[in-house]
């Protein structure tokens, strides 16, 4: 053992704190992810990671594939700026190989309000609405039904006579 | 004794001098070592992330306020109930120079199990005029919040998206404050920060976000900034075009047109 | 054009009761550690009775005040993502090395100036335990020569000299946290550092006074008179410059009138309205500079100068506490759509709530009153000369 002296307990206070401080940068380096600092300051793998994610809208010119028929009448009128997904849900999983979802007005599933009912679905882009330019096709749905002798309440309006009876999702205008 | 007592502190020196430089060459060659192996990313399918620069451009003259871009947003991201990653807001401005602002609830905040993701028609009596505007993150080239995130969680893609990087979020909290939008938000599943990634996944093959798609009057429009033939440009060059919040110096990249003095 | 209320629909008060707390506490310690350099560094004599009491003041708080952030943390298991890769940018980052760089310098501190008991009792406690953790903790360097203790003495000194900047990085980032976002305009101040740096010296003054006395108190011993009418003055003194700097910044924002003076006048009058008003500023500011003033103009008798000390010391902490919620909740609950106001929920329990508030605070003084019991009688000593 060394001679004890004056400043003996300094220099193993010294060594003491080299000693943790080397151990520290070691398990630094062990636990820093690897591809941190590659682009910036943050871990480089995440890039590809987020852009390696699933996409669920496939987009309108997928369905003309097998439902031509249906996609060229939609194309030809006035719905033809709405994608087919906006209104039948993302349509990754039907398209899928393993998988046999049928999109029939199929909503996606955080707005589960609108079950497929189509009054609900069509009065969400047509409902008269102050906010709305006035080029854009609304109508007060109650005094439309009033007309028509028919209450919006109804089971009968929301579950069988609705407005998919009189105008087509595909072609909109009836006259 | 003293050339002793002198050797003995060179010994103890040149101890602690060893000790630190080994500390540093291992350093040193951890980092040589792990950034030879990890080269490779990004351009493994021909993308060049240099070559873009995305920016959006919205139209509030254009929504109708149909809610569809929420419901895709949270389709094609999977979107917890407890934020939004985009929503629309709806300014009503009374004849009494009243200005009403309303967004959407969550389905956490939703009291009847049927009114969250859309608003019902405004009852107010005396409107002189409402109109809806569309928010997103803005994708800020000076983000505040990457700015302030203490572990580098959240970051600038070199094609000008601010993506999060989950895994490495602590769940501070410090970027959710930062942000003068409030584009970000708290994800109770994650336990982390939430926010509109410009649907990353697609905009780097191509495809538009889904939220720009699902739009049916167009008053959303994607594209890179750096293409003068891009929709987004031309946008832009049609004039009256400009980002929120400009004094703060954020450069946010979704130019608002025609933006109406209420919309804060 | 009149507003109705409008808030973000993403915003909530992210940040609760347990984001007060940190910077509190960080703030006992930083006060507390300013008040024994004032001993050790600025020879303040009549202060020794508290010069060491106040540095195991400030490891006593300072070893739990990490307990609040992982509290609030989402993933508090990767809080060691904040030493290994901080994003040097952020203010935040600074935490992993600010905080643990000095608590190394106060527990060396501590080692410097309780060197001398730690080497008797590893020679000489009863206890073989006790004798080889100290022989341990001694470094196995068991001798006390003159020349070692005047070493340690200049260690303290140079510690404490080092000490003192680190202490107001330790605080004052905390307060650039909240003073560099643009975003939030209660917070956005160049001033908010400051503030807070000075906020936690008066705590920490007013926290060291308020134990010192508590401790003479239980083993029925007088407090040392000097000492406390010292600690007075220097209470009376940064606490005239805090609220001097609170009082400022308010009066600035109003005189500017920026676009968002009308929501930050709502905030401070109706919003936060009792607790800013009452408790921070009559309570908390007023009626301590009033007492403490008589105190030092008139120098009543010792019980009663005591008394007015010890009421000032608590309203005293009161306002920083109740400053640190106001700054901190008060700018949640401001919209950034500069339109609206939220409300603030009391959590009783869970993660962020009452009780584990009070339980930090419990677990701080029970070390604090732990670390003072095992150095009982050498702090007794310094009383007495």
């Amino acid at each position: 053992m060394a001679k004890i002296n004056d400043y003996s307990h300094v220099i193993r206070l010294f060594i003491l704190l080299l000693i943790i401080g080397v151990t520290l940068l070691v398990l630094r380096n062990r636990y820093i992810p690897g591809t941190f600092g590659q682009y910036g300051t943050y871990r480089g793998a995440s890039v590809e990671e987020i852009r390696a994610s699933k996409k669920k809208f496939i987009g309108s010119q997928m369905c003309k594939m097998c439902h031509s028929d249906a996609w060229e009448l939609w194309d030809s009128q006035a719905h033809k700026n709405v994608s087919c997904e906006t209104c039948h849900g993302s349509a990754y999983k039907h398209v899928s190989m393993d998988s046999k979802v049928e999109p029939k007005l199929s909503i996606p599933k955080n707005a589960d309000f609108l079950k497929g009912n189509s009054h609900k679905l069509c009065v969400s882009c047509h409902e008269k609405n102050p906010g709305r330019p006035e080029s854009h096709p609304q109508v007060n749905v109650k005094e439309h039904l009033d007309r028509l002798g028919m209450d919006p309440d109804s089971e009968m309006y929301q579950n069988v006579f609705n407005c998919v009876q009189c105008h087509k999702g595909h072609k909109p205008a009836m006259f | 004794m003293k050339r002793r007592e002198f050797l003995e502190k060179c010994a103890k020196a040149a101890t602690g001098a060893g000790l630190m430089f080994s500390g540093v060459a291992v350093n040193v060659s951890a980092s040589a070592g792990l950034s030879k192996s990890s080269k490779k990313l990004i351009n493994q399918d021909g993308y060049d992330w240099n070559k873009h620069y995305y920016g959006m451009v919205v139209n509030p003259d254009k929504c109708i306020g149909c809610y569809s871009c929420m419901r895709a947003c949270s389709d094609e991201n999977d979107v917890q109930d407890r934020g939004f990653r985009t929503w629309v807001e709806r300014y009503t401005i009374t004849k009494d120079d009243k200005v009403i602002i309303e967004s959407p609830k969550t389905r956490d905040q939703s009291t009847d199990k049927d009114d969250y993701f859309q608003l019902p028609p405004s009852k107010e009596p005396n409107i002189e005029r409402q109109f809806f505007v569309p928010k997103l993150c803005n994708h800020c080239t000076d983000a505040p919040c990457t700015q302030v995130c203490p572990v580098g969680a959240t970051y600038k893609t070199n094609d000008g998206v601010v993506l999060i990087d989950h895994p490495s979020c602590v769940g501070c909290g410090y970027c959710i404050q930062s942000c003068p939008y409030g584009a970000r938000f708290w994800d109770t599943n994650y336990l982390c920060a939430n926010k509109c990634s410009f649907c990353y996944h697609r905009v780097t093959k191509g495809l538009n976000p889904a939220c720009v798609d699902a739009c049916p009057t167009g008053a959303r429009v994607f594209g890179d900034l750096k293409d003068p033939e891009s929709a987004v440009v031309k946008a832009i060059r049609e004039g009256g075009a400009k980002g929120l919040k400009r004094s703060l110096g954020t450069k946010p990249k979704v130019f608002y047109k025609n933006l109406s003095q209420e919309v804060v | 054009m009149e507003y109705l209320n409008y808030v973000f629909p993403n915003e909530h008060v992210e940040w609760g009761l347990m984001i007060v707390a940190y910077p509190y506490i960080t703030g006992l310690v930083a006060g507390a550690f300013i008040l024994s350099s004032l001993y050790h560094l600025f020879g303040a004599k009549e202060l020794k009775p508290v010069g060491r009491l106040s540095v195991l003041c400030a490891l006593g708080f300072g070893a739990f005040a990490t307990l609040p952030l992982l509290l609030h943390l989402g993933h508090p298991t990767r809080s060691f993502f904040i030493m290994i890769r901080p994003n040097l940018n952020s203010a935040m980052s600074g935490f992993g090395f600010i905080y643990g760089s000095y608590m190394v310098l106060l527990v060396l501190e501590i080692w410097f100036l309780f060197r001398a008991e730690i080497v008797n009792w590893a020679k000489s406690s009863p206890f073989g335990f006790i004798r080889f953790f100290c022989r341990v903790l001694a470094l196995n360097v068991l001798e006390l020569t003159p020349g070692a203790l005047r070493l340690d003495h200049k260690m303290a000194k140079i510690l404490t000299a080092v000490g003192i900047p680190m202490a107001c990085v330790l605080h004052g980032y905390v307060g650039f946290i909240f003073g560099s976002l643009k975003a939030n305009p209660w917070w956005s101040s160049p001033l908010i550092p400051i503030i807070f740096l000075l906020s936690a010296i008066v705590s920490g003054i007013a926290g060291v006074a308020l134990i010192y006395w508590i401790w003479c108190f239980l083993r029925r011993v007088t407090p040392d008179q000097r000492c406390l009418m010292s600690m007075a003055k220097y209470l009376f003194g940064f606490l005239i410059i805090d609220v001097t700097l609170e009082l400022l910044e308010i009066i600035h924002k109003a005189y500017e009138g920026k676009e968002e003076w009308e929501m930050v006048w709502h905030l401070m009058t109706e919003t936060l309205g009792d607790s800013m008003i009452w408790i921070q500023f009559v309570i908390g500011s007023a009626v301590p500079l009033v007492l403490l003033g008589l105190l030092l103009l008139f120098r009543p008798g010792a019980r009663l100068s005591t008394f007015m000390l010890l009421i000032s010391a608590i309203l005293a902490n009161v306002q920083v506490l109740s400053m640190r919620f106001n700054v901190v909740i008060g700018g949640q609950l401001l919209s950034k759509s500069g339109v609206g106001f939220h409300d603030f929920n009391f959590h009783i329990w869970g993660r962020e709530g009452l009780i584990a508030c009070l339980v930090i605070g419990l677990m701080c003084a029970l070390l604090v009153s732990t670390l003072i019991k095992i150095f009982n009688s050498t702090l007794a000593n310094d009383a007495i000369s």
